[in-house]
């Protein structure tokens, strides 16, 4: 259905007019300024009216090749596996959230094994700790405090 | 100091013994990420970049460039191999390398790449060399109105050449000016766009941004669908050589494509991928045979690969020279050397002219390196090519969210990577490109900054655009291109007509 041209017409329009109407409700408050001194509120308020504008162009012109739809399930494990390392880096440490991560990561695609992917995940943990932390010196905890 | 003067002062600091071991790891890691599917330059650095964080300056800008150029080349090799290309541009060596590889003519078509990419961007470097410098005296006059108007010529340029129309082009980079206006105002230190939240005081992180449009973007899109495989594993070097008659099929469409690739690659927001385009689209116009091409013509990928080189090099110049980057990588090495200390600008050649001639050698040494290495390591390159995808995808994920974080200690930034990369994936799903909103998330707070500043110093008369001779100049090309769009969309309203 995301192959039809209307409907990605109304999507790219939709995209645009809503960041520009969170753009437009930012700015409202900003000082605008005046010509000799412009406030911090020109910009942001010009760019929103621009860009809303161009929502509207956009419906009367003909829409580009469409992507392919993305898969729900790589979207959330993916997302998933990224939320979870953000999560447990601070409280777990490298190591754990590395061992954690992958595997969520892992199952956004079919093709993966179980075996494999908790292999995996131990070399990466092994790697990044190698690369990153002693290789690099960066500040990372490697363990749980 | 004259050009040889400054090149051998270049060359004394680019042939140390730790320089060319900093840019050959560059290359060879650039290589082996550029190789990777769906990884393209611009990931690769993005990704690399924190590894630079604890190197010199110098080193560190030698390596980037080095992963820069190195990954431009894994790409195309992927493209020949397994017409599986990291970035658009390589796309295009895609649609004749892999037919070569497919007639068993995969060893001629990567050494042809290699030779043609060692003219194009010796070419390059060359042009760089003398140009740059005498662009340094026509930018040390530049007032913010100039800094404006050549930015939003950048920007109108970018949207020329963006997919789906120009309209579609300026909604991407609207969006992205308006992403890069969060954070605190640079002239009044008033938050804008923060929300409450603590963590978007600063704006939002580059390589976060860089790294999700791109990277996580491109994981997202690409996992579940099946890879191809290497056409073939092994690769004497006897197969590699080009015979007589191939050899001299690519002379001119590599000189052709060196000369295209540095003009194009000069001009501020058209970048490598405008380049390689246009010289595959001249060669099939010069072409006495234009049906071969598609089916596996030399020609094909020797014009697009030397343009794209040569380009690599040319990018550098409004980079280094005005500060200005031209593309969405420049970008990120813009930002590569304000995080060392350095802040880009015409005074950066005089007053540090060791580092702007040593990048210069380094990018010379550089393509050598890539042009030695590729005939006795093309055997790994295949290797590299042989790990499935179900193994790389959540390295890749991984190695972005630890990359995305180690650049401010900032869990938030991994975040905004997978806040940017759903967008991507969104953008790409209707027919968006994501480079001209990173162009206009990076020049945008550049612009607005320049504008403010060139209005206050002139009492608020906005004459100031256009009495400024180069300043009109600039303006002046964005309104060709503006023309250029309405009559492009009148051409094609009336042959749609035409047609019924």
């Amino acid at each position: 259905m995301m192959r039809k041209p209307g409907l990605l017409a109304l999507l790219v329009a939709s995209l645009a007019a809503g960041v520009a109407l969170v753009g437009l409700c930012g700015a409202w408050s900003m000082d605008l300024g005046s010509l000799r001194r412009i406030g911090q509120g020109a910009f942001p308020m010009a760019t929103s009216i621009l860009l809303l504008a161009l929502a509207l162009a956009s419906l009367f012109t003909r829409a580009g090749p469409a992507g392919e739809r993305p898969a729900v399930r790589t979207v959330v494990m993916v997302g998933g596996s990224m939320v979870a390392f953000a999560l447990l880096l601070p409280v777990a440490g490298l190591v754990a959230a590395v061992i954690v991560a992958t595997p969520i990561c892992a199952a956004a695609s079919s093709e993966s094994r179980p075996l494999e992917t908790l292999a995996l995940g131990l070399f990466l943990a092994a790697g990044f700790a190698g690369l990153f932390v002693y290789g690099l010196g960066l500040t990372i905890p490697l363990w749980p405090e | 100091m004259d050009l040889v003067s400054n090149l051998s002062l270049g060359f004394s600091v680019a042939m140390t013994p730790m320089s060319l071991l900093i840019c050959l790891a560059g290359v060879t890691l650039g290589m082996v990420v550029g190789v990777l599917p769906g990884l393209g330059a611009i990931t690769a650095i993005a990704m690399l970049l924190p590894v630079t964080f604890y190197l010199e300056p110098m080193h560190a800008l030698i390596m980037l460039a080095g992963i820069y150029y190195g990954a431009a080349f894994g790409g195309s090799t992927a493209s020949i191999l397994m017409n599986l290309p990291g970035t658009p541009s390589s796309a295009i060596t895609a649609l004749d390398g892999y037919p070569l590889a497919q007639r068993g003519k995969a060893g001629v078509a990567l050494l042809v790449t290699a030779l043609t990419s060692f003219v194009g961007g010796t070419v390059g470097v060359v042009l760089l060399a003398t140009l740059a410098p005498a662009l340094v005296q026509v930018a040390l006059g530049f007032s913010s109105a100039e800094y404006f108007s050549v930015m939003l010529l950048g920007l109108i340029a970018a949207v020329t050449l963006a997919d789906g129309g120009p309209v579609r082009g300026l909604i991407a980079v609207a969006i992205g000016l308006l992403f890069g206006l969060v954070g605190a105002d640079p002239q009044t230190g008033a938050v804008r766009y923060g929300f409450g939240i603590p963590e978007m005081f600063d704006g939002f992180n580059l390589v976060a941004v860089v790294m999700g449009l791109f990277g996580v973007a491109e994981v997202l899109s690409n996992v579940g669908k099946e890879g191809g495989r290497p056409s073939t594993t092994r690769m004497p070097l006897r197969d590699m050589l080009p015979n007589r008659q191939e050899l001299k099929e690519t002379v001119g469409p590599t000189l052709r494509g060196s000369l295209v690739g540095s003009l194009v690659g000069i001009l501020p927001g058209t970048g490598v991928l405008v380049a390689s385009f246009m010289a595959y689209a001249l060669e099939k116009k010069v072409s006495k045979t234009p049906g071969k091409f598609g089916k596996g013509a030399i020609e094909g990928i020797s014009a697009p690969e030397a343009a794209n080189n040569a380009a690599t090099q040319t990018a550098f110049i409004p980079t280094l020279a005005i500060g200005i980057p031209g593309d969405a990588v420049m970008a990120i090495m813009l930002s590569a050397l304000i995080i060392h200390g350095i802040t880009p600008g015409p005074t950066v050649i005089a007053s540090q002219p060791e580092l702007f001639w040593g990048l210069v050698a380094s990018f010379w040494i550089g393509n050598l390196i890539l042009l030695v290495m590729n005939i006795p390591l093309v055997g790994i390159w295949v290797k590299l090519l042989s790990i499935p995808y179900r193994l790389l995808f959540p390295s890749i994920i991984l190695f972005i969210c630890i990359g995305v974080h180690s650049v401010n200690n900032s869990v938030f930034d991994v975040f905004v990577a997978l806040g940017f990369g759903l967008l991507g994936l969104l953008m790409r799903g209707i027919g968006l490109s994501a480079a001209p909103l990173l162009l206009g998330f990076v020049l945008g707070p550049m612009m607005e900054s320049h504008f403010r500043r060139a209005l206050t110093l002139a009492r608020g008369d906005l004459v100031v655009f256009v009495e400024r001779p180069v300043s009109a100049a600039f303006l002046g090309l964005c309104l060709l291109f503006v023309a250029s769009w309405v009559l492009a969309a009148r051409s094609a309203a009336r042959r749609r007509a035409r047609v019924g």
